[in-house]
């Protein structure tokens, strides 16, 4: 293959990340309905992602070629992403009413529980070893 | 799905809502959130980086149905309003915290 690798590495680039904006839209968040006795189930998430990629390139000095070394180009690029999806609610959904159940991350509000009580803890020693000191 | 310079470098979109045809009616979910992409030339050289971050949490589900009638939802977020709560009161703590630490102090 011919093609300057910093050429390759953006045409790479500008496919991958391009195509992504047509993935961020509200469809997303909508799971597929689910129909059961006349009742319509939607799962609805929230979703949230992050995409990145770098590139660079460069030649030797033009000097170096003029001493009978060839002028040497290169490059390369990288690049990372990571999504998340998580369900929130679901729609309910019949001839006469509208519902939504919510879903509730039992972990989630542990864990930032946890994290208040080691905080409070934290604070509370502090104070204390001021108290003492005295 | 409108746009907007939220930097020179960077376009903000503003998601529009998602529509399902379902055997009831029209479901329209609304989102909250925004899509930033952005391209940049890193330093004076030919290297460039481009990225894109989107959240999106679905706030209001509306129904039309089919005869006319029109229906509003709102979709709650209790693990949202519990971090937040847990977040204030996480500062409210370390403000006494330290108003009392200083009074000793002196």
């Amino acid at each position: 293959m011919s093609q300057d690798p910093g050429e390759a590495i953006r045409d790479t680039m500008n496919g991958t990340v391009g195509r992504i904006p047509s993935i961020a839209n509200a469809d997303a968040v909508v799971g597929p309905a689910q129909e059961k006795s006349g009742r319509i189930a939607i799962p609805l998430a929230s979703v949230s992602a992050g995409f990145g990629l770098g590139m660079g390139s460069g030649t030797t000095d033009a000097q170096e070629g003029e001493d009978g070394h060839e002028a040497q180009q290169g490059g390369g690029g990288g690049g990372g992403g990571g999504a998340k999806a998580r369900p929130v609610a679901v729609i309910e959904l019949t001839e006469t009413e509208l519902k939504v159940h919510q879903v509730v991350d039992s972990t989630r509000i542990t864990v930032a529980s946890l994290a208040l009580g080691a905080w409070t803890v934290y604070w509370i020693t502090r104070t204390v070893r001021v108290f003492r000191r005295r | 799905m409108s746009e907007s310079p939220a930097r020179a470098w960077t376009l903000r979109r503003t998601i529009a809502p998602a529509r399902l045809e379902t055997a009831v009616g029209v479901l329209e979910v609304q989102v909250r959130g925004a899509a930033v992409e952005g391209s940049r030339r890193m330093g004076s050289g030919p290297r460039r980086a481009r990225f894109l971050l989107y959240r999106m949490r679905p706030t209001r589900v509306v129904v039309e149905r089919g005869d006319g009638g029109r229906e509003e939802a709102t979709v709650p977020d209790v693990c949202g309003q519990v971090e937040r709560r847990m977040l204030v009161m996480g500062g409210v703590v370390a403000l006494l915290a330290l108003l009392l630490e200083r009074k000793l102090r002196s």
